[in-house]
């Protein structure tokens, strides 16, 4: 079986194909714990959020990359693309939470992606979701707004949703962490971001 | 009243309980709580709703043990659809034969929410408190795709109750237990949509639910039917 006929076998779980039995098997993720550690990115919420609004910003022009790339049928691009306009619906909500708070936005950051091939492009997008669900379960519990932090748990479980889609589709453990899903620290969500990240990241505007 | 149930599958209510949002704003959270599961009981039956209601009615900010009591019955609504559903025989006992994959997906709920339940459990003795004790539930399904669209509808108001409350949560400890457990039931719920050919993420915010709402979604699964239609078990 080539990759791209694999690629294309996970699309067809994506709309609506049977289930995976491997893909819904629980496996041990990454057992880093969370810290509050943002200050790269700015003090307290307004860090939390300038932190997230990064990882938002990479996610949506990830997306908007793949939609223009080749790799994936119109149908399929459409489905994925659908993950695209949530993450940008994602940036706009922490761009007003951090207007709200009379916060300095971070700048967009200038990102690398070489979306080669279909499989490669499903790694990334796992690679990059699974770190999103766990930046966010990872800063939920330092964040001191009560109404950022119920904005914040909005966008965590549909985060989740992303990162459990993608594992569908690729055959992969729905669940990584099993029953409870695990927070991430900053140092472990870069890891998996800085390949793509260029050198604005984190810079103020 | 008006009360739409989504066929006797029961497997989404939409249900406006007599009272109007205008009648609404005059009557505090407590009392809406109240009259709408008043209204839902008249049609599934008193007994169905007590025990939900009064723990909805208990959750208010900082009143941890009550909030963790109104969200475990949720989490023993998701073992008590995949331990059924694992049985492979339908709600009426018929044979349901279950692939390999369907079963190791519905042993992964049994195994993770059962996790979940004992999490729940025992933040709440730790806190002093005394867990609610599971109720008598039934589901009405036939073959496996219904087993995942009952599934995904408790595992999606699960989601919506728990981010309806954890911001209520005045323990640091129980806030990062839920959050952690939100996110898989998320992931739950993403994979019997997908099972279902429907989108998993139809939008990018899971908002938080109000108890009442989050109720009414799992009302049909608390053990009484609508008078009017077969009873599990029973004569058709």
């Amino acid at each position: 079986m080539t990759e791209l006929t694999q690629t294309r076998r996970g699309f067809i779980a994506l709309a609506g194909g049977s289930l995976g039995g491997a893909a819904l098997l629980s496996a041990c993720g990454d057992s880093s714990s969370a810290n509050a550690e943002t200050s790269e990115f700015g003090s307290g919420d307004e860090g939390i959020l300038n932190y997230l609004l990064t990882l938002e910003y990479t996610m949506a022009d990830f997306y908007k990359k793949l939609e223009t790339s080749n790799l994936f049928s119109e149908a399929e691009r459409k489905a994925l693309g659908k993950f695209g306009i949530q993450e940008e619906e994602h940036v706009e909500a922490l761009a007003r939470q951090l207007k709200k708070i009379e916060g300095k936005p971070v700048a967009k950051p200038q990102t690398k992606f070489s979306l080669d091939t279909g499989p490669g492009t499903l790694e990334i997008a796992e690679k990059l979701e699974s770190g999103m669900a766990g930046a966010y379960l990872g800063q939920l519990p330092n964040v001191e707004g009560e109404s950022l932090r119920q904005k914040l748990a909005e966008i965590h479980t549909v985060e989740g949703r992303h990162s459990a889609a993608i594992a569908y589709i690729q055959q992969k453990p729905v669940t990584p962490d099993g029953a409870f899903a695990k927070p991430l620290n900053v140092d472990a969500v870069m890891v998996k971001f800085k390949p793509f990240l260029g050198s604005s990241s984190g810079t103020s505007t | 009243m008006t009360t739409n149930c989504l066929g006797r599958r029961g497997t989404g209510v939409q249900a406006d309980a007599g009272i109007s949002g205008e009648a609404a704003s005059e009557l505090s959270r407590g009392e809406v709580l109240l009259k709408g599961a008043l209204a839902v009981s008249a049609i599934y039956g008193a007994g169905a709703v007590a025990p939900f209601v009064s723990r909805a009615l208990a959750v208010k900010k900082g009143n941890d043990l009550e909030i963790l009591n109104y969200l475990l019955p949720f989490e023993y609504l998701q073992v008590s659809i995949a331990n059924r559903a694992s049985s492979e025989k339908g709600d009426r006992g018929e044979p349901m034969p279950l692939a390999t994959r369907e079963k190791e997906f519905l042993q992964m709920l049994l195994k993770q929410d059962g996790e979940h339940v004992e999490a729940l459990k025992r933040m709440i003795e730790e806190m002093g408190g005394k867990p609610v004790k599971k109720g008598g539930y039934a589901f009405d399904y036939r073959i496996f795709r219904e087993v995942l669209e009952i599934i995904a509808t408790i595992e999606n108001a699960s989601v919506g109750a728990y981010n309806g409350t954890i911001v209520l949560l005045s323990s640091n400890e129980a806030r990062e237990l839920v959050y952690s457990m939100v996110q898989t039931d998320a992931r739950h719920a993403t994979a019997a949509l997908i099972g279902r050919k429907e989108e998993p993420a139809t939008v990018a915010f899971d908002h938080a639910v109000p108890e009442q709402d989050s109720m009414f979604h799992v009302l049909p699964y608390t053990g009484v039917y609508p008078k009017e239609l077969p009873q599990p078990g029973g004569e058709s």
